[in-house]
């Protein structure tokens, strides 16, 4: 549980390692779909990840001002994010059958939806 | 592209959460405990009472959708007292911190304990005030930083922490005491189990149960995101240990 695991720097430097970097193809066993506007940029789905095919943003921030996941080819469903997930950012699917999808960012992963500043009329 | 069949495993937030959003800072551990106890709470297909106290996690009660009550501080496990005495029925939790149960409240939780009250008390510890702005609580472990102890909290000055798992063990009520963390998904997993075991006992009428889960605060403790969950394994749980200190022999 060392944040600083395949480089991942505390400052936000970009990960290097496994599943994140080369191109082709890459066996994935499950996805996540990441809702971004919810994320505080804590950096604890990064350092939990077994695969370590999560990263966070590093020149792009949220709605809200915060950096945020990004998904890489390579996951395996096994949830460890969403359990280790203070904000509740993850949504864990995991495919019937491995299928090959191609390396880098993972297309449709990431949930963006409209946040107003003020929140809601609840409020 | 055809999308390659595939099942959900792990929903967003669990079901019983009204909301996701919540005004807790960045790699607070609050709402990783929380949500572990509720996955138990789903699985057992319980509609529990919860009682809470003050703090942080105050707002994990607002945000549950769990018939609940907000005690004074260190008083959830004697209000748990009366609800469970007109209620004997009904599962009881109590949702408490270590700023609330063990700096505040010790007595309240003590004497429950050994009255044998068959509810469940659970401590998120992560040593400091959060809410009220990071000083120094009664389980702050030598050597912690917090607003009121710069320097690291030093026995001769401060005291020593109060290991209030060993301390609960000790008392003939208590039938499950044990001590978890979320520091991690292993720990994690390793917390749902005792949860789950210290309801199970509730529902069998063993007696006081109790789970301290160990939780990461950043901000409280002055370190970044990232390092709180290294922080806590160096600190508290180095201090105090994970396990279960007083369990029924299983059959």
């Amino acid at each position: 549980m060392s944040a600083d695991i395949d480089g991942t720097g505390i400052d936000g430097a970009r990960v290097e390692g496994t599943g994140v970097e080369g191109t082709g193809m890459v066996l994935a066993r499950g996805t996540v779909r990441i809702d971004v506007e919810s994320c505080k940029g804590c950096y604890l789905c990064v350092t939990a990840c077994p695969p370590g095919v999560l990263t966070m943003t590093t020149e792009r921030v949220n709605q809200r001002g915060y950096p945020y996941p990004e998904l890489h080819a390579g996951c395996t469903g096994c949830r460890r994010c969403a359990q280790v997930c203070p904000d509740f950012v993850f949504e864990v699917w995991k495919y019937d059958a491995p299928v090959e999808i191609e390396a880098g960012t993972v297309e449709g992963s990431a949930l963006h939806r409209d946040v107003s500043p003020l929140r809601d009329e609840k409020h | 592209m055809t999308t390659p069949a595939m099942h959900l495993v792990t929903e967003f937030k669990p079901k019983l959460l009204q909301s996701a959003e919540h005004v807790l800072c960045p790699g607070c551990g609050h709402f990783v405990a929380w949500r572990t106890v509720l996955d138990v709470v789903t699985e057992l297909e319980l509609k529990p009472i919860l009682l809470a106290g003050h703090g942080c996690y105050t707002q994990l009660m607002v945000q549950t959708d769990l018939d609940s009550l907000q005690c004074l501080h260190g008083r959830a496990p004697a209000a748990a007292t009366g609800v469970k005495r007109m209620l004997p029925g009904t599962p009881v939790i109590t949702l408490q911190g270590d700023g609330d149960m063990v700096t505040e409240g010790l007595h309240e939780v003590l004497h429950a304990a050994s009255r044998g009250e068959k509810i469940t008390a659970l401590l998120l510890n992560n040593g400091v005030f959060g809410d009220t702005g990071g000083h120094m609580t009664a389980t702050t472990v030598v050597g912690q930083r917090t607003k009121t102890s710069l320097e690291g909290r030093d026995p001769d000055v401060h005291g020593h922490p109060i290991d209030i798992a060993r301390l609960l063990a000790q008392i003939d009520g208590a039938a499950y005491v044990a001590r978890g963390a979320v520091n991690s998904p292993g720990m994690v997993e390793r917390t749902r189990r005792m949860v789950r075991r210290a309801l199970e006992l509730q529902l069998e009428g063993a007696g006081f149960t109790f789970v301290e889960i160990l939780t990461m605060c950043p901000t409280g403790w002055f370190v970044p995101t990232p390092q709180g969950p290294d922080y806590l394994r160096d600190s508290l749980m180095e201090r105090f240990g994970i396990g279960e200190h007083k369990a029924p022999a299983t059959s």
